[in-house]
């Protein structure tokens, strides 16, 4: 028998993992108690016509994010691209700018930039770093040195590419591009501000207009299937990633016509996706704004750093937790906490946020409008990706150092806290500062759970666009900007590193 | 005194059964090496041991005291019982004597400074661990895991992960700490030259048995069966029936250094360095083949009924096509057919 976790550990775990499990839970009750009504909803032409919006809206984006993506990758890993540095990082750059603030910066600076085409462009230009990042961390470790083998059987370079090159970044691209289909379902504030209704506003609307439970429920729970579905299909493809044969030897990079067209290009295309929020945001933020809006957004900042300290904190510990019980103590009991932990990552924000609003209105007033129910909301939300972060510093520390440290006579949470903790350290404080700067952007759960009269500086800006004051809007997403830019940067690093050391 | 006594021990994967009631005792300040292939149950016995592991049948005595049994466990870190594993495995945020001062009292500089002294490590104090060689690393891992002056320290499999010019230097190294330090040590090792290199006693295990026990020399020349003879070294086994004391085989007649049945028939295993070959142009066995390694060479050789394989001092080896009488040294080990030496 393997040894059983310390207590502590399990009790952390459990915990987590209920609150994870407790707004599809709810919803699930609430739509099995009125499972007539929800029918009646899921039959309206109002359900079909958001579906039909929606899986335009996912479908368009996933593709271009796709064929741009891997292209950009491409250009940047593999060719003689010139200001190829440069690049590898532009690329990137979109990461650090919130969907809505984009959203945003497009509204604010072409009145009537509303619809479908508006979300398809701000959607693209958000997601596409995910797929150029995982896919140009594929192409830098592969072993190309296939290809020059390829070439030397007598295959030209278009057959290369689709018989070697395709084959090698396949499972990165596939697996970003579902990433990409998540994002673009669960997206809230960039559709709401751009004015295309999708299933995320759909549940809100319903929410708000009418106060219609059943109606936002029914909504929010075709949007549950949906999103399953690509989770579904995401996992399925993640198997087989990583399984890359380190590369030797040094290649040659492939020598490109119109090397300069392309450069244009890309230059092009990072110019809309940073470019022209940044414009916006500096035109708004020369208009200059009211004293009175300067105290709401210092009291914003101070609100949105203390919400998303505490629940960096929390989550991280929560992460800790279960990543040192699967990873250490492996167990079906470890194994099932896991895969509820995934079921969070599965659920956009707005329904977290609507299953819990249902939850804290009718079990528990005491939590409802209170910052504890933010909390939950933002640790159902984005324990996955604590655990993502942490699971790699945990499970590189070997497990024999344990047996060690108790053959020396330390009991289990002496340990953790004299061997384990010290060395996962840098690794746990890097979660805790990815996972903060996340919280801080959050904006659907936030808006609909947060206690009357706060104000986050996502929400904040939220509100004030939606009322068209944007010179009033603007500070705020360029604090969020900022602040969203400390992630993409230290992602960004990483990437950089990767590259350069396979270069 | 009896310092480890395990009876009739037994622990089941699943439906595997990796350790099948075995038996080992262990003296005080012995060093006992476990020698098996992989997959006996070694690395299995020597977490059961540590406290990793709980067992399903048999119990443990360390000091005359139950510390594991069917129902009975003392938690790892009451039992007194330290370890050294395959790999280093320091604590990498800490210095070297950080690691060795791990399992006991920080204040107590003098049992460190001893322990840096004994291993030759006092130079390297405050390195980090990353910055040690795998041989100075696995000399912490030895001071570190007698630091506590444990009542057993267990080694897995320690010299492994090292190079084999470095493993010869840290065998004696290990050995002679070990000894110096006065610490009763239990080694596991499928390496049969480690075994009888570095043990007092050497415990040969076969799937969750301890097939025989005894001092190298004793193991290695009069191995209880042929299954310990072939595991431990290179034998030619040869078929033999037992004629008035002697066991006639068709390399001749050959004196049995055990006791036999008159009568019985079994078979003999002879180690290569143990024929001699004399050159003589009218014997009827031939030099077939010829390894040379240097020192010595392996030759093959034809007899008119058998193919053996002989050890030979090297440079004066027979060449391939000579004729020579084979003559075996001393006396054989004998195993009747059905029974095993006791």
């Amino acid at each position: 028998m393997r040894q059983k976790p310390p207590a502590v550990l399990v009790l952390l775990a459990v915990f987590a993992t209920l609150i994870s499990l407790v707004p599809i839970g709810y919803l699930l009750f609430r739509g099995s108690q009125a499972a007539d009504q929800l029918l009646a909803e899921f039959v309206r032409p109002r359900t079909f016509e958001l579906l039909t919006n929606t899986t335009l809206l996912v479908v368009s984006v996933t593709a271009s994010a796709l064929l741009i993506g891997v292209f950009q990758a491409w250009l940047v890993v593999r060719t003689n691209l010139p200001f190829r540095n440069f690049f590898a990082v532009a690329a990137a750059l979109p990461l650090a700018m919130p969907s809505y603030v984009s959203a945003f910066g497009w509204v604010s600076l072409f009145p009537g930039f509303y619809g479908f085409w508006p979300s398809w462009l701000v959607m693209t230009l958000t997601t596409t770093p995910y797929v150029y990042l995982a896919v140009a961390a594929s192409l830098a470790s592969g072993n190309f040195q296939a290809e020059e083998v390829a070439r030397s059987l007598g295959k030209n370079r278009k057959r290369v590419l689709s018989e070697v090159t395709w084959p090698i970044i396949r499972p990165a691209a596939t697996a970003s591009s579902l990433l990409v289909a998540l994002y673009t379902l669960s997206e809230f504030g960039a559709v709401a501000t751009l004015r295309f209704e999708t299933f995320t506003i759909g549940v809100y609307n319903a929410y708000r207009s009418s106060f219609d439970r059943n109606a936002a429920a029914a909504i929010a729970i075709v949007l549950v299937v949906f999103t399953l579905v690509i989770l579904f299909a995401e996992r399925k493809s993640r198997g087989r990633v990583g399984n890359l044969e380190p590369h030797s030897g040094r290649r040659g990079r492939i020598n490109i016509q119109g090397r300069f067209g392309f450069a244009g290009g890309l230059f092009v295309f990072a110019g809309l996706g940073i470019g022209v929020p940044v414009a916006a945001l500096i035109r708004w933020s020369f208009i200059g704004t009211s004293s009175a809006e300067v105290q709401r957004l210092f009291d914003a900042l101070i609100a949105t750093i203390g919400y998303s300290v505490a629940a960096g904190v929390i989550i991280t510990a929560f992460a800790l937790a279960i990543a040192l019980i699967t990873l250490r103590y492996r167990s079906t009991f470890a194994r099932s906490i896991e895969t509820s932990v995934w079921v969070g990552h599965a659920l956009p924000g707005i329904v977290v946020a609507l299953s819990l609003v249902f939850l804290g209105a009718n079990v528990f007033p005491a939590i409802y409008q209170t910052a504890w129910l933010v909390m939950i909301a933002y640790v159902a939300l984005f324990l996955p990706n604590a655990l993502a972060g942490i699971r790699n510093p945990v499970s590189q520390i070997p497990i024999v150092l344990d047996d060690v440290g108790r053959s020396l006579g330390q009991t289990k949470i002496q340990v953790l806290r004299k061997i384990t903790l010290p060395i996962v350290s840098p690794g746990v404080m890097a979660a805790l500062a990815l996972v903060t700067l996340t919280v801080m952007k959050e904006l659907p759960a936030t808006l609909l759970l947060r206690p009357t009269g706060v104000d986050t500086l996502a929400t904040r800006l939220w509100a004030l666009t939606d009322a068209s004051f944007y010179a009033a809007a603007a500070p705020y997403g360029l604090l969020l900007f900022l602040l969203g830019g400390i992630p993409a940067w230290l992602l960004n690093r990483q990437i950089r590193k990767t590259i350069d050391a396979t270069t | 005194m009896k310092k480890l006594e395990l009876t009739n021990i037994s622990k089941h994967f699943g439906e595997e059964l990796v350790l099948d009631g075995l038996n080992l005792e262990i003296s005080e300040g012995e060093l006992v090496a476990v020698l098996g292939s992989s997959g006996v149950g070694k690395s299995t016995l020597i977490r059961a041991l540590a406290g990793f592991e709980s067992i399903d049948g048999g119990e443990i005595y360390l000091d005359e005291q139950l510390i594991a049994s069917k129902d009975f466990e003392v938690p790892a870190e009451k039992r007194g019982i330290t370890f050294v594993p395959q790999t280093a495995s320091l604590f990498p945020h800490l210095t070297v004597s950080e690691n060795i001062a791990f399992g006991i009292d920080k204040h107590d500089t003098e049992r460190v400074t001893e322990l840096l002294k004994l291993t030759q490590l006092e130079a390297l104090a405050d390195r980090m661990p990353e910055n040690l060689s795998g041989g100075q690393q696995q000399r912490v891992s030895l001071a570190r895991a007698l630091a506590p002056k444990p009542k057993l320290i267990l080694l897995d499999e320690p010299f492994s992960a090292l190079d084999p010019e470095l493993r010869e230097q840290l065998r004696n190294d290990v050995r002679n700490v070990i000894k110096a330090d006065g610490a009763t040590a239990l080694m596991v090792t499928h390496d049969q030259e480690e075994a009888l290199s570095m043990a007092d006693r050497v415990a040969v295990m076969r799937l969750g048995v301890i097939a025989q026990v005894g001092d190298p020399m004793e193991i290695y020349s009069a191995p209880a069966d042929v299954g310990v003879a072939t595991f431990l070294g290179d034998s030619v086994i040869i078929a033999g029936r037992v004629e008035n004391g002697k066991i006639v085989t068709d390399l001749g007649k050959l004196n049995a250094l055990n006791n036999v049945t008159e009568g019985s028939i079994g078979r003999v295993a002879i180690r290569p360095e143990n024929f001699y070959l004399q050159p003589n142009p009218k014997a009827e066995s031939f030099v077939v083949g010829r390894t040379f390694f240097g020192h010595d060479a392996l030759l093959e050789v034809q007899t008119p009924k058998l193919r053996i394989k002989a050890r030979s001092n090297g440079p004066f080896a027979p060449e391939i096509g000579m004729p020579v009488t084979v003559w075996v040294r001393g006396s054989v080990n004998f195993y009747a057919d059905g029974a095993s030496v006791s």
